[in-house]
């Protein structure tokens, strides 16, 4: 029998599922190139986490590393398809390809610093934007934003993460590249 | 910090392709789950409407929307059928009004509206009031069986809700015109008189009598008087 309301636990996994789901669908897509596996893993990601919800402390890091599994399972299963999963996800956590070890480190530790960003939808917005590459008007449709305060608010975390760089002694990017 | 967007950007196709493999993703879920039915798809359906607009509305703000909205709807469409109920109900034309419905013959009449009812009745008053004919050297049926006659002939004219039996005791708001008579024994003949009166100025519109020799002749003077009258049946 079909449910007449939405219970609780199924409101949060909704918007849970629509902030991330852009997210992971990323990740995996740019890892693997293919856009109806990178649809099937990340709803495969997805409804593990719906199950494990309630056990769940950092949503993005479970999703994350559910991924991994999942795309190791999912390639398992396909006979004659061999990959290293260590090798497809080494630089998963970074999201760089080039740069010093030490700088990345230090860029890294900037990203996952949460007191850079208000809030974890502003951290996937940060990622959307920054990392795969969607306009402002694309993240805004996924994550309910306007254009215009997509814009400012992606341009307030970018204020406080040069703040954050500096005050470790960075000064100048492009040498960090 | 702009210049440096990081690696693993994705094509604009797929990240256009987002939004439909993303909700089509969670309907998949929710119904592997059994949590997806007709009440939740239109909460999901407008909240990734939402979003698409630019507007964060939480699932329990959805959820809310659309109930007020479902009641809304479930209250406008039975005030409706209320309506539509009520309207019928009290139509005396309803069958030819609405030559689709069916009307059972052995359907029980409408209940009679109780005269000693605080309410009063808010039908609205017949243009023409048949009072009971008056009588002399006659007895009552007669005069009874030729009121019924010409009331008969008139309603068949100008319909039942132009023209209505009304009691002796009737007052002028009951009807704007009434029709009154005699029916009187002359000799070994009868003489049937009517008249049309306006129930407020007591004027008569219309006069018709009629000489009859035998009670047999009855029928025909009715018929004739009924048509001489009708014309002032508003």
């Amino acid at each position: 029998m079909t449910p007449m309301v939405l219970d609780r636990h199924t409101r949060n996994f909704t918007e849970m599922y629509s902030d991330f789901f852009p997210l992971v669908y990323g990740a995996v897509y740019s890892k693997l190139g293919n856009i109806e596996d990178a649809g099937d893993i990340a709803q495969e990601v997805f409804a593990r986490y719906y199950d494990k919800m309630g056990e769940v402390e950092n949503p993005r890091r479970w999703l994350f590393n559910a991924m991994r599994y999942v795309v190791k399972e999912f390639y398992c299963a396909r006979k004659g398809v061999e990959i290293s999963i260590e090798e497809v996800f080494e630089d998963m956590g970074l999201m760089f390809v080039n740069g010093l070890r030490e700088a990345r480190l230090v860029i890294q530790e900037a990203l996952e610093n949460m007191e850079n960003f208000h809030g974890e939808r502003e951290k996937i917005l940060f990622d959307l934007i920054a990392v795969n590459g969607f306009t402002y008007g694309e993240a805004g449709r996924e994550l309910g934003m306007s254009e215009r305060r997509v814009r400012r608010r992606y341009r307030l975390i970018v204020r406080r993460l040069v703040a954050y760089l500096n005050r470790k002694g960075i000064r100048n990017l492009e040498d960090l590249l | 910090m702009e210049k440096f967007r990081f690696a693993a950007q994705l094509p604009a196709g797929v990240r256009k392709g987002i939004p439909a493999g993303k909700k089509s993703g969670l309907v998949a879920i929710l119904r592997a789950r059994d949590r997806y039915g007709v009440f939740v798809a239109p909460v999901i359906g407008l909240f990734f409407l939402a979003r698409r607009m630019g507007i964060s509305l939480s699932m329990a703000k959805c959820t809310l929307i659309i109930w007020g909205m479902v009641v809304m709807a479930a209250s406008t469409a039975a005030s409706g059928v209320v309506y539509a109920v009520k309207h019928y109900r009290e139509s005396p034309t309803a069958a030819s009004a609405l030559p689709g419905m069916a009307v059972r013959k052995d359907a029980a009449p409408p209940a009679e509206k109780k005269s000693d009812s605080l309410v009063p009745a808010m039908e609205p008053a017949p243009g023409l009031g048949v009072v009971p004919f008056e009588f002399i050297g006659v007895d009552a049926d007669l005069a009874e069986t030729v009121t019924k006659k010409i009331g008969e002939g008139l309603i068949g004219a100008r319909g039942a809700r132009k023209v209505a039996y009304i009691g002796r005791s009737c007052s002028s708001g009951m009807a704007k015109r009434l029709l009154l008579g005699t029916v009187v024994k002359l000799g070994d003949g009868y003489r049937i008189t009517a008249r049309v009166v306006d129930a407020s100025s007591s004027r008569i519109i219309s006069f018709a009598s009629e000489k009859i020799a035998s009670i047999d002749e009855i029928e025909g003077a009715c018929g004739r008087i009924s048509q001489k009258v009708q014309g002032a049946v508003e």
